[in-house]
């Protein structure tokens, strides 16, 4: 692997982990609002459990932000984990000479 | 990475410039795409490396390594290929010298000054640092009443 290749790995990888960054960011704010949430309908004679919608609404958000963030890649990733792959297996691409 | 480029048009690209470098290493290839597209695109490593992969993939392109280093050139079908998809290249330029320039920023205005300053690595003595630190402060206060007035 030479230094354009490493260097296209680390941007991937720097990718990667900003993603899942904002991603844990995004978890933060969702748990720290919806608990307020749940502490303001306690305190205030715990009627009827209006916090759940929040929660719901916007828990389908967020899930949907853990996809984005763990599962789901841009083609270049496919493609640069395919490589990471064969480097691991020690083949090379197709064409490829050494 | 910018979205200069339609889809398929990067490997096109690619194609074009190994066309007019030759067999290049990667950050060679980068560079002769940054030279004719300009500096409204800036183009990385995890950008054109998949690419290069892709159209290892295809058979379009050939990788040897020498001297460390991966160097990539045509095959046969990646020049006909060249040859079909020739201009690419200038038609990506050309849009990328038609779209406006991002404006520029204060700090990129500052930058520039800083980097033009001559003899930035010059010692300077007590009395001139602090006759320079005066006109800074001076440019300061000028710069933030001029923000300030625009915002």
């Amino acid at each position: 692997m030479d230094d354009f290749a490493r260097a296209a790995f680390r941007e991937a990888e720097a990718k990667q982990i900003l993603r899942r960054r904002v991603f844990l960011l995004h978890l933060s704010v969702y748990l720290t609002t919806n608990l307020s949430l749940v502490v303001i309908w306690a305190l205030t004679g715990a009627g009827y459990p209006w916090f759940v919608f929040p929660i719901l609404g916007w828990g389908i958000g967020l899930v949907a932000h853990a996809v984005v963030a763990y599962l789901l890649s841009d083609p270049e990733e496919i493609v640069l984990r395919r490589e990471q792959q064969r480097l691991a297996a020690g083949q090379d691409p197709p064409g490829h000479q050494a | 990475m910018s979205r200069l480029f339609r889809r398929g048009e990067l490997k096109a690209a690619l194609l074009d410039a190994l066309d007019v470098a030759g067999p290049s290493n990667g950050y060679t290839i980068m560079q002769t795409l940054a030279e004719q597209i300009g500096e409204s695109w800036q183009p990385s490593p995890g950008a054109v490396y998949p690419a290069l992969l892709a159209l290892e993939d295809t058979g379009l392109v050939r990788a040897t390594d020498r001297n460390g280093s991966r160097v990539y050139e045509l095959t046969a079908a990646g020049r006909q290929a060249a040859a079909n998809l020739h201009g690419t290249l200038a038609a990506v330029a050309t849009r990328a010298r038609a779209a406006p320039p991002a404006p520029p920023t204060l700090g990129s205005v500052l930058d520039d000054f800083v980097a033009g300053v001559a003899g930035r690595n010059r010692a300077v003595d007590d009395e001139s640092r602090q006759a320079i630190a005066a006109i800074l402060d001076g440019a300061r206060n000028n710069i933030e009443r001029l923000i300030g007035k625009e915002t």
